[in-house]
Order: C-alpha cells, then sequence, then structure tokens
C-alpha cells in the first residue's frame, strides 16, 4: 500500500485542454491536478461545461490531436508497460492501454452502441484486440461479461442487437464493454444521466459491487450529487476548469469550504422539505471558457466576495491550497470564515 | 427475414399493376389515333377501320388493357387467317411503325442500356465514395478542397454538354476513341469486348462524372457524419486502430445509405440515359425512346414507360431488402 500512495496507479498533473474555435481559444481544462489509487473511486462534479468530461476524454487520450492542444502530464503506472504519459506517448502505445488498462463508460449508452453489430459481437472485439484468441472464444467471453453485469440469458442475448436491448440494459452491456479486459481503471462519464431513477440505482449498486469484486479504480464524472454519496471516497469539484474543492466524500458533503460547493448542496432538493418550499439554485451562469476572466471564476456568483475584501478575488486566482486534513480548497476566505458560513448554509438547508 | 421479403414482393406486384394502368390509361388519352398512325400517307378510312380492328383499339379501355396484360405471359395475336401474326409473351405490343413486336425491339436495345448502365455506376461509386472518403478524412486541407472544386465543376455541368466535349475532345480532335459521328458501326461485346469497351468508355465517362460528384459529396458528409457518432467514441475507447475504426464502425453506417441512392440511380440509368445514348449513337433504350417519339410509336413509348417504372419499383424493392440486410434496426420493423 505504501508503495501505492507514493505511486498512485493515475497521477495527473496540470492538466491542460484548450480548442481552437473561430470565436477564441476556449480553455476547457486549466491545470487540473489530481491521483487516484488502484481500488479508490474518484467522482467528478461539476456544472455542464465545466470541463469534467474533457478532462475523462484527456485521461483516454480520446482527444483528436490535430484539434485539441494538451500539455501537462497523464502518467498511467502500467503493470507491463511502466509508466506512461497519455499526453506525450505514441498512439499506438496509448491504444494498448486504452480498452485493456483503462476503459471508459460513456453516458448515453442509446447512442454509444453501433446498430449494425450485435452487443456480444461488440463485447467480444474489445476482448479480441487485447486477446490472442479466437473469436469464438472473445464471444463466450463476451457472454460471460455480459452474465457478469445481470444480463439474464446473456448466452441468448448476446446475438440481439443494440435497438433490441432497454436503456438500463444497454449500459449493462456498455459496461460488460469496459469490464471484459479486466481494466485497473474505469472511467464512467455521467453513466446514469440517461436512465430512469430506478435503473440508476441499479446502474451504480452494479459499480459498486463491480468495483468490490475486482478492485479497479474508478473515477466517475457526475453532476449528480446522491450517486456521489453512494459511491465515491473523494470528490473534487470542478468550476470553469479548474479544480476548486478536493477532499474526502464526508467532507466535501458535511463540511465544504468552497461557496460553489456550499451551493451545489444546498441546491439539492430534500423530501423533507416544506411543500411550498423553492428549490434553491446558485444565481448566475456559468462563466463562458473563451477569455476567462482574471481572479476568481465564480466571484461574480459568490455571495460572500465582501468578506473576502477589496479586490482580491477579481484580480488574483486563489491557489488550490489546504483547507484540513486532505482537504483542498480554492478560495480566499480565511479557514475560519469558510467554516462558519459552511455551517451557516448547511443549517439553512436543515441538518444533513 | 422471410416475410420482410415476402411482403415486399406483394407490395411491389400491387404498384406495378397499378403503375402500368395509369401509364396505359394516361397513353390512351393522349391526343392521336393509334390506327390513323399506322398507315401514314396512303390511309383511307378503311385502311385505318381495318388496323383499328387488327390491333384491338376498337375495343373499350380496360378491355385493351386486360389483353395488354394477357400480352405480357400468354403472347398475342394480331388480325386473322393469313394476315395473322404473333408476338410471343411477354408481349407488350406490336410496334405498327416498325412492323415489329415491340418485346423484340426492346430486347435488341436493353444490352446496350445495361452496358451502359453497370460501366458508369461502377466508375461513379468507386470514384466518388473514394474521393469521398478522402475528403472528409483530410476536412479542410488541400485534398478537401480539391474534392469541392470537382464536386462545384461537375454537378454544374449537363451530362449533354460533358458527352459533347468529351466526344470532340477525344473522338474528333485527338481520335483516342471512336467517332460515333462517323463509324455507325456497334460491336457486340461478346463478339468485340475491346470495341465495345472502347464505344462505351466515353458514354461511361459522361454519366460517371456528374454522379460521382454527387457520390463524393454524399460520402464525405455521410463520413463526417458518423465520425461524430457516441458509438465512433467507443470504438476508439476499446483500443480500436483508426483504421479498423474508419472501415468497421464508420463506414459500414456511413455507407449503407448509399446503397439506397445507388440503386434508385442505377434503375434510373436502365430506363435509358436518353441524351448520352444520342450523342454517342448507342442503340440502347433512350435513343430507341427518343426516335420513338419522334415517330409517335405509341406502343414502344407505352413499353418503355412501363419498363422505366417497373425498374424503379423493383430497384425500391432491393433497397428495401438490402437495406434490411445491412441495417438490423430495419429488420424488426
Amino acid at each position: 500500500m505504501s508503495a501505492q500512495s507514493t505511486h498512485p496507479y493515475l497521477q495527473v498533473t496540470d492538466l491542460q485542454v484548450a480548442f481552437p474555435t473561430a470565436d477564441g481559444l476556449v480553455q476547457a481544462v486549466n491545470g487540473v491536478t489530481f491521483s487516484v489509487n488502484k481500488g479508490q473511486t474518484l467522482a467528478i462534479v461539476g456544472e455542464s461545461g465545466c470541463g469534467k468530461s474533457v478532462t475523462s476524454l484527456a485521461i483516454m487520450g480520446l482527444h483528436n490531436r490535430k484539434v485539441a492542444k494538451i500539455s501537462g502530464s497523464v502518467v498511467v503506472n502500467d503493470a507491463e508497460k511502466g509508466p506512461v504519459d497519455i499526453v506525450s506517448a505514441s498512439e499506438d502505445t496509448v491504444r494498448a492501454l486504452r480498452g485493456r488498462a483503462i476503459s471508459m463508460i460513456f453516458q448515453d449508452p442509446m447512442s454509444s452502441l453501433h446498430p449494425y453489430y450485435s452487443v456480444g459481437d461488440q463485447v467480444a472485439e474489445a476482448y479480441l484486440l487485447h486477446h490472442d484468441v479466437s473469436k469464438e472464444e472473445a464471444f463466450a467471453q463476451a457472454v460471460k461479461a455480459l452474465e457478469r453485469v445481470g444480463i439474464p440469458e446473456a448466452e441468448r442475448r448476446a446475438k440481439n442487437f443494440p435497438h433490441e436491448f432497454s436503456g438500463g440494459m444497454r449500459q449493462r452491456a456498455m459496461i460488460a464493454m469496459a469490464l471484459v479486459n479486466d481494466p485497473v481503471m474505469v472511467i464512467a462519464d455521467e453513466p446514469t444521466t440517461a436512465l430512469d431513477v430506478t435503473v440508476q440505482a441499479q446502474i451504480i449498486n452494479l459499480l459498486r459491487d463491480l468495483q468490490a469484486e475486482f478492485g479497479m479504480a474508478i473515477i466517475i464524472i457526475t453532476h449528480d450529487l446522491g450517486v456521489v454519496a453512494d459511491i465515491a471516497d473523494d470528490v473534487a469539484v470542478m468550476y470553469g476548469g479548474r479544480i476548486v474543492e478536493q477532499a474526502s466524500v464526508r467532507d466535501v458533503f458535511y463540511r465544504p469550504q468552497m461557496p460553489y460547493t456550499m451551493g451545489l448542496l444546498s441546491s439539492v432538493p430534500r423530501l423533507d422539505g416544506g411543500r411550498d418550499e423553492r428549490l434553491r439554485t446558485i444565481p448566475g451562469q456559468p462563466p463562458s471558457m473563451i477569455n476567462l476572466p482574471q481572479g476568481c471564476a465564480f466571484r461574480v456568483r459568490c455571495p460572500y466576495v465582501e468578506l473576502v475584501g477589496g479586490d482580491k478575488c477579481s484580480t488574483s486566482l486563489p491557489d488550490l491550497a489546504s483547507g484540513g486534513d486532505n482537504h483542498l480548497v480554492r478560495c480566499h476566505l480565511d479557514t475560519d470564515t469558510r467554516k462558519r458560513v459552511s455551517a451557516e448554509a448547511l443549517n439553512r438547508q436543515g441538518a444533513m | 427475414m422471410l416475410p420482410f421479403v415476402l411482403k415486399r414482393v406483394g407490395y411491389m406486384f400491387i404498384i406495378l399493376l397499378l403503375a402500368s394502368f395509369a401509364v396505359y390509361v394516361i397513353f390512351s388519352l393522349l391526343p392521336f389515333d393509334p390506327a390513323a398512325l399506322t398507315c401514314g400517307k396512303n390511309c383511307t378510312p378503311n385502311v385505318i377501320e381495318a388496323n383499328r380492328h387488327r390491333l384491338g383499339y376498337d375495343q373499350p379501355l380496360l378491355v385493351q388493357y386486360w389483353h395488354f396484360i394477357q400480352g405480357l405471359w400468354a403472347g398475342r395475336n394480331y388480325g386473322e387467317g393469313a394476315a395473322e401474326f404473333t408476338c410471343p409473351a411477354p408481349s407488350m405490343g406490336y410496334s405498327f411503325r416498325t412492323k415489329q413486336c415491340v418485346t423484340e425491339k426492346i430486347i435488341g436495345a436493353f444490352p446496350t442500356t445495361f452496358g451502359l448502365a453497370i460501366g458508369a455506376l461502377s466508375i461513379y461509386l468507386t470514384l466518388g465514395i473514394a474521393l469521398g472518403i478522402m475528403a472528409a478524412r483530410k476536412k479542410g486541407r488541400w485534398q478537401d478542397r480539391g474534392a469541392t472544386v470537382f464536386v462545384l465543376l461537375a454537378t454544374s455541368l449537363p451530362s449533354f454538354f460533358v458527352g459533347l466535349m468529351l466526344l470532340f475532345t477525344f473522338s474528333v480532335k485527338l481520335a483516342w476513341f471512336p467517332n460515333s459521328l462517323t463509324d455507325l458501326s456497334f460491336p457486340v461485346f461478346y463478339q468485340d469486348p475491346v470495341g465495345w469497351i472502347q464505344r462505351m468508355f466515353l458514354p461511361w465517362m459522361t454519366l460517371a462524372l456528374v454522379s460521382a460528384a454527387i457520390y463524393t459529396r454524399y460520402s464525405r458528409a455521410q463520413v463526417l457524419e458518423i465520425g461524430s457518432e457516441d458509438f465512433v467514441r467507443t470504438a476508439r475507447a476499446k483500443g480500436l486502430p483508426e483504421r479498423v475504426v474508419m472501415r468497421k464502425h464508420i463506414l459500414r453506417a456511413a455507407l449503407a445509405p448509399l446503397v439506397t441512392l445507388a440503386a434508385l440511380d442505377f434503375a434510373g440509368l436502365l430506363g435509358g440515359a436518353v441524351f448520352t445514348e444520342s450523342i454517342f449513337g448507342l442503340p440502347g433504350m433512350g435513343r430507341m425512346a427518343i426516335n420513338s417519339v419522334n415517330n409517335i410509336d405509341l406502343p414502344i413509348i407505352t413499353a418503355l414507360t412501363l419498363i422505366a417504372a417497373a425498374i424503379v419499383i423493383v430497384a425500391n424493392m432491393i433497397v428495401d431488402i438490402l437495406y434490411a440486410v445491412l441495417d438490423p434496426r430495419v429488420r424488426s420493423v
């Protein structure tokens, strides 16, 4: 374990991803640093457009290199190849890791499966690519993987096409495809967003069970805080292409220190709220990723700018600094004030 | 799959019957007396009436239509006694202008039109799709721009202009190909394949140029559109090499709709490429149509129209079945 803590399985350092567009450079991810160990689950949380999906695609090396400008490093400590930096490694090297060591579950299972090939064939294709076996053997492995994710009559269903599957079953098939090569890490990009609420719970439970059984690392990208509470060990909250708060799931939920996180938590509707109670929102819009303003990206929506005083929030970008044990916060408020406003905000919402 | 095919074939026959009836009725309504057209200058009322009876034009329209349909599978007899003659099944009528059974004439013209159609189709499909894929892969680069210029030029030029320019340049001026203006003989494919290909090459290019441009544009758009689909990202996430992603995941989905386009285009060409056949003097169905219109040879015009309609209907059915083979989602509908 100590070896792992010095060499995490995935180490992302100062990752920057930008896309040149006609309107200017879109700085989608702006200096993101985090690490994930085997068996651990990191949730990356944030609003649409905060850079979480772009981050996950960069870890997979799936950005078009001709279009995206990527810097920083994404080092994967692969058992076979040693440390590989996805950002600078050759396409062939990255491809050998993709689908074998790191695999990905996408948001929309309706459109993420190829409509022309049977589900079994698509799962088998992933296995065949990374194993020197016959097609029949690969298909048998695919059936096994489909069984593992709880698809009934997997043998028969494997011959079905995606349109013959329900949404939940398709997402199970996607998970089977991601797990068929026993990857060390799985990135799940909003795996439940397109599904019914009841099916969402099944999929999250499935991921958790599979993790308990096979011990893979999971990065789950989501804006659903319920999912985070269910499955994550650590949480990274992203805003405007940067991580603004990073801590254990308990700390983020019970002792949030960044005003944006507090806003996210108090906008979760509560079952025991009064029937006339309005849903809380964070006023304002997320920032445009073109020509991000100086200073803290959240300041225009932040209710506590006055408490900082001066024009510090609009002139200088706060560092991602320690706010306690393994708790990183990007905010100019001093630690005591943060803890005070956090307690107030959560009390207003009712005890979490 | 089999019930699907049977259903489509059933529909096809109903549509064919309706289409043939419509064509037959429309041509009967034309302001020509078909009997009066049979004898030209030395017509007398007696001869006209005799011919009218001989060819069955004195019968009510529905009966005429029934005889026409019956002739398709039973053949047809015209006249009585010594003057009696037969057009064997499948009879599509008798051309009083050329004194030949229509079926016989069409069978004579069909191989040329078929050869023209299949050659042109092979050229423009290959060229168009290859250019389209290249343009999509090199989007925004010079290869893409070049393809765009080609598409613009080729789609702007009508086939009769392209045909005349090719004929003038390569046959008349450079004499690389036989000059169809002076050399009126037309070789038969199985007797002189080289001569046949030489005669066919310029007509093929004439038809292929315009269509290749259309296929270039369409396949480029398709490859780009399918390339941004989620399931293509899934394929890349598996670790598939780009070559396999392109061939197995993008092209398979991108080119399936092209089958529809290609089959219908082919059907259109089989009906006779009127301009191209006329320019290059090819004895096919297109030129036959022009000649028949000039001679007001109604039975042939009717038959050619019906054949063109039938080919389109059959092609549509084949497309439906092919599509079901290619796209599993269609099968279960």
